[in-house]
């Protein structure tokens, strides 16, 4: 029988058991993490992407720039990387950072790199704000679907904002009287519902008011439904459309790229809300007397957040290929504002005399892209304990 | 109640694990499931390996079948012994054949243990189909009566049931239908009745003695619950991390508990003539499988501890008629030194 | 069953009527009208234009307008604002267009995705799931039209595969080389819409192909001492299958959605590039056609899902 005990070399003290370090979830997951190298190598782009996007918004905002993205110099107009600017034809603050043109210049002699590290940026906000956007709604959609879904809508529910709103529509259309009629209405329907919370309290209500009380669908019924109806739409072409018909700005894509992709988180909160509701531990918390609001706040949403955080690193890439992809078809951010999108749109007109212009930017969308999707899959392979190896 | 059987001879002995070893590597850790651990199975008897959780006692049980993937599980050992075989030298092919006709295995949670897309009926038959290339009638027409012989009623029927469709009790039922269906000489029941409400326990666990005894088949019983220990078994072994620590039949462990591990556990079981006195529970907890102490596993938890518990890994000591402990100070002291 | 489906069924169709007014209420809500993009053409008058607006309906009211423009569309009488024609027939050329386009790559994606994800699950960690791996994520990080330039200018200097159109100048109408003229235009195209497709599949399919294979039930037919074969394709692959029977159903909607940048670079006339000029020039019917369309097929798509979620899972028999 071999020597047991060799192997244990560095274990227990003489007498004691060695104690296993107690660690917090977060650690053990960043400790999980840290081993898939991948995930770890997308994280560290992440940050270095992070970093050079902060720095280009310093370098190239503002009247003065330190280095100008705009800046034509059509004398030096598609020049490849690495070559020396002609210095006799420069004014001193037309010279490129470093004295060369990192990267090349384009058909009108703007410095290749300046603009990259000016459209790092807009692609960065592009992916959190729009992101962003989608998750707060999601989850919040996704939390109350999820948790009040039973919960059903009465009429009086409807009528209320229905009535405030084409009230309020009509006082500033100009048609005052039926607005203000329709606003006391509406004002009317919300105080009795609201004053009467319960079934049986509308007994006591006149016949006529009564039919406020009617129910009429779920609330899970009404989100699941505007889940439906979004998911109709085919998002790209919902995207192209609000872009082609509104004023071209990078907010207005932002908030139109999260406005159109909240549906996923919205459907991965609920199911997990609805799986959750059911444990024991929320039991156990309304039996303590804790309010709803607390325990879906402080005790459901962060057990509800891993697929969405999965999948919000997953959007952030998806956005920054939908600007891209936006830039390319026309509607990105107008010029001269640089993304890495319309740099590589324009650069397909000159894709054989001056390839750069499509391989640096594209290079670089594609390794950020790399970097998120491959920091969403770890992050799922941590989170998700049924993906783990089995012992 | 304690199953007494006449002492029969060692060419009675179907199964023999001697000295297994399993590893699990992970995090650059290795953590030792199973630490040097052997246990004999006769033929027709019923041996009880028993454990708390994490002992080590499953993972053993699946090494026999070589059902450790291996990485990141590494099993060595002298050898398992089979009907002249070795198992540990075995490949695939030659497992495959062995495992469900000649040794089974029953698992812990038959809600999940059976597949959800297909019908009882199918996964019964595919058991005999695979291993005796017999028809799909003859096939069906046998599972129909392992139905009946594990007691389920309208076995026609449930036949072309969907696990789903059955209770948990029925498709523990089902589970050891698959496993007989074959015939073999071992069974293995990893904790079946865990899962299970207590009436449908006894149920369970009567069913298994009739069908040892009409198919003379041996079981190796995987528990924590030694009530059932008590019902049941012609042998016990009894284990602590990874290692084997007294083995003796139930007048043995039951009467004259000689390693402090089991007298702690026997004392640990409510008594009724204890009553109003706190319940006794071992001090300390289980060690990481991972991280064990040098010597005797056991020794910080241990009322009876010596220096030389801390240091030497101890000996198996024989104390007669079959009755193993691994404890020299106990054994010193019985001995009278 | 039935009273299921019937209730998923009314769904739905509350559901398209929704989207029928929410979109109508997007582009009318828009700032701009169809009407502006024409003062540019010099030969509109004051009066063309008034007269266009009440053609088009546009002085009425916006539900009086949506009732026309649904009656119209209902009874194919909708008629494109850019050239006149009926919107309903200019659909349909596109999508015999779009469709060989759309078959092929789905094709492709679906054929390929399975035997890419499945073996890289069965050895997970190996050599095979390590490459597919990183190539997948590649794929998946690749904006669609770099990619594209890439695999056309290496395609085109080296192999002189056609990527522009959907068939060769000059070439006659029929027989076997208008056959494989066809073929040969729609093979790139595809190949581009296949990858990324792929990419994205085959890692779905691995993921659920592991989620499986550490599941008791597998366990438990490897010590029936079933073969590996028998585990793998018979029982985890049986389970894993599940949710992608009905991802199938889903499949539908990329008729119209997927492809607008492929047929943009592509140059190939098919319904994205369509619906992307409608935009453009704010054809109002046949933005909000393409849009009902799109929205049928989705409603058609999910309606096949359910049915064939019920078919295939004996768990879920209503």
């Amino acid at each position: 029988m071999m020597d047991l005990n060799e192997k244990n070399i560095s274990a227990a003290p003489e007498g004691g058991v060695l104690e296993t370090p107690k660690r917090t979830l977060l650690q053990e997951n960043w400790i999980l993490f840290r081993k898939n190298s991948l995930a770890m190598a997308g994280l560290v782009i992440f940050v270095l992407f992070f970093l050079i996007a902060v720095a280009g918004v310093f370098l190239t905002s503002g009247k003065d720039p330190i280095f100008d993205p705009a800046l034509v110099r059509l004398q030096e107009k598609l020049r490849p990387p690495l070559s020396k600017p002609n210095l006799e034809t420069l004014k001193p603050e037309e010279i490129p950072p470093f004295g060369i043109y990192l990267f090349g210049t384009d058909d009108l002699g703007r410095d290749v790199f300046v603009r990259m590290l000016q459209g790092s940026w807009v692609s960065l906000t592009v992916g959190f704000v729009a992101v962003g956007i989608a998750v707060v709604i999601g989850v919040f959609l996704g939390g109350i679907a999820g948790y009040y879904g039973n919960k059903r809508i009465r009429l009086g529910h409807l009528l209320c904002p229905i009535f405030l709103g084409v009230g309020f529509a009509g006082l500033v259309s100009g048609k005052t009287v039926v607005g203000l009629v329709l606003l006391l209405l509406g004002l009317g329907a919300g105080t009795v519902i609201g004053s009467r919370g319960d079934s049986r309290a509308s007994q006591r209500v006149p016949v006529g008011l009564s039919v406020l009380f009617l129910n009429l669908f779920s609330v899970d019924v009404l989100i699941t439904g505007l889940v439906d109806i979004m998911l109709c739409f085919p998002s790209f072409f919902l995207i192209l459309t609000v872009v082609a018909l509104l004023p071209a700005s990078i907010y207005n894509i932002m908030i139109i790229i999260g406005l159109t992709s909240w549906m996923g988180a919205t459907r991965f909160v609920r199911a997990e809300f609805l799986s959750l509701r059911e444990q024991d531990f929320v039991t156990a918390a309304r039996a303590l007397g804790l309010s709803s609001r607390r325990i879906i706040f402080r005790h459901m949403v962060p057990n509800a957040m891993a697929p969405v955080l999965v999948s919000a690193t997953i959007g952030i890439a998806t956005a920054i290929l939908t600007e891209a992809g936006l830039s390319f078809l026309g509607f990105g951010v107008p010029p001269p504002h640089a993304t890495w999108g319309n740099i590589l749109s324009n650069g397909k007109n000159f894709i054989f005399d001056a390839p750069w212009l499509t391989f640096v930017p594209g290079f670089a969308i594609l390794v950020v892209v790399l970097a998120f999707n491959l920091f969403g899959e770890g992050l799922r392979d941590v989170l998700n304990p049924k993906l783990r190896e089995r012992h | 109640m304690l199953g007494a059987r006449p002492m029969t001879s060692r060419n009675d002995l179907l199964l023999r694990v001697e000295d297994l070893h399993v590893f699990f590597h992970s995090d650059g850790e290795i953590s030792r499931a199973v630490d040097g651990v052997s246990y004999d199975v006769r033929k027709g008897e019923t041996v009880c390996l028993v454990g708390e959780s994490g002992c080590g006692k499953t993972v053993s049980a699946l090494a026999i079948l070589g059902l450790i993937p291996q990485p990141p599980g590494e099993v060595t050992g002298e050898r398992i012994l089979f009907k002249g075989k070795n198992l540990l030298e075995l490949d695939e092919e030659a497992l495959q054949k062995i495992r469900g006709r000649e040794i089974s295995m029953i698992f812990q949670e038959p809600m999940t243990s059976l597949n959800p897309v297909f019908t009882v009926g199918d996964q019964i038959e595919e058991v005999i189909i695979t291993h005796e290339g017999v028809d799909r009638a003859e096939a069906e027409q046998r599972a129909v009566e392992l139905l009946i012989d594990v007691g389920i009623p309208s076995p026609e029927e449930r036949v072309r049931d969907y696990p789903h469709n059955l209770s948990g009790g029925q498709r523990q039922r089902v589970m050891i239908a698959m496993a007989l269906a074959c015939g073999p000489e071992v069974v293995i029941a990893d904790e079946p009745t865990t899962a299970l409400d207590v009436t449908v326990q006894a149920q369970i666990l009567h069913l298994f003695r009739e069908l040892q005894d009409k198919k003379k088949m041996a079981v190796l019983h995987i528990t924590h619950n030694l009530g059932v220990v008590a019902e049941i078994a012609d042998r016990i072994y009894i284990m602590y991390a990874g290692v084997m620590v007294e083995t003796g039949n139930g007048e043995q462990i039951f009467h004259d508990p000689s390693h402090p591990y089991t007298m702690g556990l026997l004392d640990a079981l409510p008594n009724r003539s204890r009553k109003g006195q706190p319940l006794y529970s071992i001090p300390g907890a289980v060690p990481d499988p991972a991280h064990k102490p040098l010597g005797c596993p056991f020794h910080p938890r241990c009322p009876y501890v010596e220096e030389s518990c801390r240091k030497e890994f101890p000996e198996m000591c024989d104390f007669g008629d079959r009755h193993f402990v691994r404890c020299p100070i106990i054994n010193k002291q019985r001995k009278g030194s | 069953m039935l009273a299921f489906l019937g209730r998923s069924l009314i769904q739905k169709i509350i559901t398209l009527f929704f989207v029928s007014v929410i979109s109508f209420l997007i582009i009318h809500l828009a700032p701009g009208e169809p009407s502006q993009i024409d003062p540019m053409n010099p030969k509109f008058t004051q009066e063309v234009l008034e007269r266009f607006r009440k053609e088009f309906h546009l002085d009425k009211p916006l539900y009086v307008q949506y009732l026309y423009f649904y009656r119209d569309l209902l009874t194919g009488k909708s008629v494109s604002w850019k050239d006149n024609r009926p919107v309903l027939v200019k659909i349909y050329e596109r999508f015999l267009n779009s469709l060989p386009l759309f078959i092929l790559g789905t094709l492709i994606t679906w054929t390929l995705s399975f035997p890419v994800g499945i073996p890289a699950a069965i050895r997970r960690g190996g050599v095979y799931d390590r490459s597919t791996t990183f190539l997948a994520y590649l794929l998946i990080s690749i904006p669609g039209f770099f990619f594209a330039y890439m695999l056309i200018i290496f395609v085109v200097t080296r192999f002189h595969v056609p990527v522009i159109g959907m068939e060769t100048f000059g070439v006659s109408s029929k027989g076997w080389h208008f056959l494989m003229d066809r073929v040969w235009h729609l093979l790139i195209p595809s190949i581009l819409g296949a990858a990324g497709g792929i990419a994205v599949l085959s890692r779905y399919v691995r993921n659920q192909m592991l989620e499986v294979e550490n599941q008791d039930y597998v366990r438990t037919a490897r010590a029936k001492g079933l073969s590996a074969d028998q585990v793998h394709y018979k029982h985890a692959l049986r389970n894993a299958l599940l949710p992608f029977v009905t991802m199938f159903g889903l499949v539908l909607p990329g008729l119209i959605g997927g492809s607008v940048i492929i047929e943009s670079i592509f140059s190939w006339p098919g319904m994205g590039r369509m619906a992307y000029e409608a935009i453009l020039s704010r054809d109002y019917p046949v933005i909000l056609t393409v849009n009902f369309v799109s929205a049928i097929l989705v409603l058609i798509g999910t309606f096949i899902s359910d049915l064939l979620y019920m078919v295939v899972d004996p768990r879920i028999r209503l």
